[in-house]
């Protein structure tokens, strides 16, 4: 007798011998909230961008062994300036790409004007760039599509100006995993951090705002919206309040964590930036050949340990003579980016 | 304008979207409950972590199964791994588990299936127990969404034969012909990589 082979192997399926429904939702709830009490990390980029900046803190709150109050304290930044840029030369709804053949390319805003940031990425990609490239806001997605194929919907973005440019620099700097002394500051480290910060711009005119939040936690420098200055504001260290019956667990991350041995390198790759570039004093090719050099392990690593991921640790480069020596700033979201900016020979 | 959801918001719905799907995925591909309770822990853990790949709606699901499927994979190379995140889940799953009188023998469908290639085996797992699409499928197997119709028709067509002839052999233990190798699982489980045999070749 001819059986279908499927309605067969359904009749044996494993799954048959539990009884899921009884499991208690407890439990359950219970690993929920333990793994979002975890720091995340970075997620490597696949699809459109949104809410890079969330990942930003996440993952440096894993690299420098943050706390487990990071993952939700940092929602605070949901949407904020660093979102980064989806670029397309066909519109795609971004929420439904298919991952699998993305058609759109891009990364972390590198500069507060998505279409400057999309003629680079495509530059890097060796994709031909937008023409007539229009930047938008559409469903929480920075976007940047030929005007043509603006959809209906679409909050069109203004070039930004040059205060605007300088505050996309500064809050580069501001969230640069290179420098920063530790992921949970002081406000009197934050403050430094925050000075080291402008002074590495070369940036006039701004200041750092001294009536910190004196309460305790860790604190962070962020720029105001609007005006030349730098605000400090605090965290919570303490993780939020369980429900009862609650267990907390040990992080994860042990030696047998597969993200163990991308956190250990992220930190290796962060001392030889620092030492070789912040510390030392390199013309822009120097430094961008020994970012390279730390990137293409840092995606070596990465590979060994989750596999082929799509993308890598991009680094860019921008020639400014008024620096004396080279700067290096890394934001994590959606993946490392690594930004040298300097002379073409060092003065130092 | 739709602001973007907090990650929290996000994974709690992918959480409780598809944790009874993963839950099954789990224990029918690994025997001990702790070790299938570590794998949806694991799941999840990956999708936490990696929140801005996961793709947004019926596309979660099989980017989770592939995540699992990659997990499952880790387990099968290393020592077994106990996961602190899923102890109390594993407990619960030990006690889901329902005893039932075993089938006389092992079903023959699941003998036939320790015959095919252990990627045929696992696209009509898919298909027949996640009740995934062929496409869906690619996702989770990393395959071009026409190679899953072509492997999974063939797979199909040899689960079939694969059953018959082990009917036959059944039917007729003494005949001459070499008897098919009866898998050593109990029947509920299949988490032994499937055996070759049939000239299942991989040609995709």
């Amino acid at each position: 007798m001819k059986r279908d082979p499927l309605a067969a192997l359904r009749l044996a399926d494993p799954a048959r011998r539990y009884d899921l429904d009884a499991v208690d939702d407890r439990a359950l709830e219970t690993l929920r909230q333990a793994i979002t009490m975890t720091p995340g990390t970075t997620p490597r980029q696949s699809r459109p961008k949104r809410g890079r900046r969330i990942v930003a803190v996440a993952a440096a709150a894993t690299v420098f062994g943050g706390g487990i109050a990071y993952a939700t304290y940092s929602t605070m930044f949901a949407g904020g300036a660093n979102d980064g840029v989806t670029c397309m030369t066909t519109f795609v709804d971004p929420d439904r790409i298919d991952v699998q053949n993305n058609p759109t390319f891009g990364g972390s805003g590198l500069t507060a004007d998505p279409i400057a940031d999309c003629a680079t990425y495509a530059a890097k990609a060796a994709v031909p760039a937008i023409k007539d490239p229009v930047a938008f806001r559409y469903h929480g997605y920075t976007l940047v599509t030929p005007a043509s194929e603006v959809p209906e919907g679409a909050e069109l973005i203004a070039r930004p100006d040059a205060v605007a440019q300088e505050r996309k620099r500064v809050q580069w700097a501001l969230d640069d995993l290179v420098d920063r002394p530790s992921a949970c500051m002081t406000a009197a480290q934050a403050s430094a951090f925050a000075q080291f910060a402008l002074k590495e711009t070369g940036l006039t005119g701004w200041t750092v705002d001294a009536v910190a939040d004196d309460t305790d936690g860790c604190f962070f420098p962020m720029t105001d919206g609007t005006q030349q200055v730098i605000l400090l504001r605090s965290t919570p260290t303490e993780p939020a309040e369980l429900p009862p019956g609650a267990e907390v667990f040990p992080l994860p991350g042990g030696e047998d964590s597969k993200y163990a041995a991308i956190d250990a390198q992220s930190a290796v790759m962060f001392e030889a930036l620092r030492t070789g570039i912040s510390e030392g004093c390199l013309g822009l090719a120097d430094a961008e050949r020994l970012a390279g050099v730390q990137a293409a392990e840092a995606d070596r690593v990465t590979r060994e340990a989750l596999g082929p991921v799509p993308g890598g640790t991009p680094v860019f480069a921008e020639r400014d003579d008024a620096l004396a020596c080279s700067t290096v700033d890394i934001m994590p979201g959606g993946e490392f980016v690594i930004f040298v900016r300097g002379p073409e020979v060092a003065k130092g | 304008m739709h602001p973007p959801p907090p990650p929290e918001e996000r994974f709690d719905a992918l959480f409780a979207a598809h944790r009874l799907a993963l839950l099954s995925y789990a224990v029918r591909r690994v025997g001990d409950p702790q070790d299938a309770a570590d794998v949806v822990a694991d799941t999840f853990l990956v999708a936490w972590r990696r929140l801005g790949d996961v793709p947004p709606g019926e596309g979660a699901r099989p980017w989770l199964f592939g995540v699992a499927r990659r997990v499952l994979g880790n387990a099968h190379r290393s020592e077994a791994r106990r996961t602190a995140l899923a102890r109390r889940l594993g407990a619960e799953l030990g006690r889901a588990y329902v005893p039932a009188p075993e089938p006389p023998g092992t079903p023959t469908v699941v003998r036939a299936l320790t015959l095919l290639s252990e990627s045929d085996a696992e696209i009509v797992r898919l298909l027949a127990w996640e009740e995934l699409t062929p496409a869906q499928i690619a996702v989770v197997l990393d395959l071009a969404p026409g190679t899953v119709r072509v492997r999974l028709h063939r797979a199909r067509r040899r689960l079939a034969a694969a059953m018959e002839r082990i009917e036959a052999e059944d039917a007729e233990p003494a005949r001459d012909a070499a008897p098919v190798k009866r898998p050593a699982v109990s029947g509920h489980v299949m988490s032994e990589p499937a055996r070759a045999g049939f000239g299942n070749e991989e040609t995709a």
